[in-house]
């Protein structure tokens, strides 16, 4: 299994928090992670303004 | 003459000011109703009955001596077992805490206590205040009054299954994505979600403590009031509490909502209704317009994303919270807590940063396209009346937060009032949120209503 695998990462993300997953548990915590996954990609879309305002800098010149 | 348990604490006042009732025949009757349907409602998990005799008896030398304290003097109320009330056990409805003594009163109940109210005992709770439904409490869950093959909500369960069958004549709740607003609705009472940082939050277990409120339940938008009104304002055990000037809420009942703006969501909030909810929604709102209110419909901005914001934030914050216990004695937790505690730790530190630089900017422009046309904002409480007990948990939770988690994020006042019955005789909510620190015009309008309406006459039968 790798990382990619959605069960080892649950398993890894939880020990990282102290948490023993049992293997019983395992698919069910994966499963809730897709949807954590999804949240947070949700937020990433937005500009939070560390760049802002969009107008600071100019165009670049065309050539 | 209506039978003294079933008053409003306006009426019940009244009577106790009038000297033809004593704050003793109020709590005898409460104990009485409990003793009556308490088996069937399991909305309590301590009653202080003892206690609660005792304080009536001293609340009526006082008034005897003149020296009656306001509304509330002599009025039996009951809060969630969140909340610390001293020398008596917070359990949580958890496994965990059963047994822990309170050291001192909380916030609120001191803030209650101070304006006369008898603490008639802690309510039955989703474990932890972790849960919609009402199902997971160590002590059995509480049974809808209305029909006690359907959940309460929650997760402030025993709170609306008290306060909807007479039990008490309001309760505290809290409310995390919804944890006062879903039980009032699929109770059929008033429940308000104050602004965050309204009411203190000194002495009550946390949830997630960027989401949590505290906020009353009655059976009428004039006792919710009276409530709000003596549990509001700066406590400087709470950090996060706001010295934010708190009006006369029960005063500003008495204004009518002729002008009022109301926006009603053009999306979202109307999707995957309940065909009753949604008639009787928007009967509601044609009730408001009637009124005199102005009815446009609103854009919201962000919202479809708010819940996002709502996970990244609730899953980690709760499992800081907990994460000990979580280490030590997982067991100990029933399974749909420990199940989102778990899940707490797979949101990483960026989503959880950059959930709350969204809320900052879904603030700014709910504030500003929003409440910059709008005084309210109406939707339903919840998209279904209560559902069976023996449905789906993660599924009900789900379809219960949805229109009142997006709320907590925005920190926003936010009240439900019940706005009709299924036809299998199951109550529904109306969601009246407003802008920041204006819970006087989210009362009004909601008193407007229900003084329009004869909902709250209806009572459950046992």
């Amino acid at each position: 299994m790798s990382m990619d695998d959605p069960a080892r990462r649950a398993a890894a993300l939880a020990a990282s928090a102290g948490l023993k997953l049992p293997d019983a548990r395992l698919a069910q915590v994966a499963f809730g992670l897709a949807g954590v996954a999804a949240a947070a990609a949700t937020l990433a879309r937005h500009d939070y303004g560390a760049l802002e305002p969009a107008s600071r800098f100019v165009a670049p010149p065309s050539r | 003459m209506t039978e003294l348990h079933w008053l409003s604490i306006a009426e019940a006042s009244s009577l106790i000011e009038r000297r033809e009732a004593s704050p003793l025949d109020l709590v005898d009757a409460s104990l009485q109703q409990i003793d009556a349907v308490g088996a069937r409602t399991n909305a309590f998990i301590t009653v202080l009955a003892d206690k609660a005799r005792v304080t009536a008896r001293s609340a009526a030398d006082e008034i005897a001596r003149g020296e009656r304290r306001g509304p509330l003097h002599g009025i039996p109320v009951a809060v969630k077992d969140l909340f610390d009330v001293a020398g008596v056990p917070t359990t949580a409805a958890s496994k965990i805490l059963a047994g822990s003594i309170a050291a001192t009163d909380s916030g609120a109940v001191e803030r209650l206590r101070a304006a006369g109210a008898i603490i008639l005992g802690k309510l039955n709770l989703h474990e932890f205040a972790y849960g919609a439904t009402g199902m997971d409490s160590h002590f059995g869950p509480a049974r809808n009054p209305w029909n006690a093959d359907h959940i309460t909500g929650g997760s402030s369960s025993g709170s609306g299954a008290a306060v909807a069958s007479g039990q008490c004549f309001a309760a505290l709740g809290t409310d995390t994505g919804g944890s006062i607003r879903i039980p009032a609705s699929l109770c059929g009472v008033v429940g308000l979600k104050p602004t965050f940082g309204r009411v203190t939050r000194r002495g009550l277990f946390p949830l997630s403590w960027s989401l949590d409120h505290a906020g009353p339940m009655a059976r009428t938008v004039r006792d919710v009031a009276l409530i709000l009104q003596a549990i509001s304002g700066r406590d400087d055990g709470d950090d996060w509490s706001s010295a934010e000037p708190v009006p006369d809420y029960a005063a500003s009942l008495s204004s009518d909502v002729n002008g009022l703006r109301i926006g009603v969501p053009d999306s979202f909030f109307f999707d995957a209704l309940d065909p009753d909810v949604e008639s009787g929604v928007r009967g509601a709102i044609g009730v408001l317009e009637d009124l005199g209110a102005v009815v446009e419909p609103v854009s919201l901005p962000h919202i479809a994303d708010i819940p996002a914001g709502v996970t990244c934030i609730m899953l980690p914050e709760a499992l800081a919270v907990h994460q000990k216990w979580m280490q030590e004695r997982p067991d100990d937790y029933s399974e749909s807590v420990r199940y989102r505690l778990e899940l707490g730790s797979t949101v990483n530190a960026l989503s959880y940063v950059q959930a709350q630089r969204f809320r900052e900017m879904a603030v700014r422009a709910w504030r500003d396209e929003v409440y910059s046309r709008f005084d309210l904002v109406a939707t339903p409480a919840t998209a279904v009346p209560a559902p069976r007990i023996d449905e789906s948990d993660l599924a009900v939770t789900m379809n219960l937060i949805r229109f009142t988690n997006p709320i907590n994020l925005l920190g926003a006042p936010a009240i439900s009032v019940p706005c009709g019955f299924t036809a299998a005789g199951l109550p529904f909510g109306l969601q009246l949120t407003g802008r920041w620190w204006d819970e006087a015009t989210v009362l009004r309008a909601a008193h407007a209503y229900e003084q329009a309406t004869d909902w709250r006459e209806r009572r459950p039968a046992f």
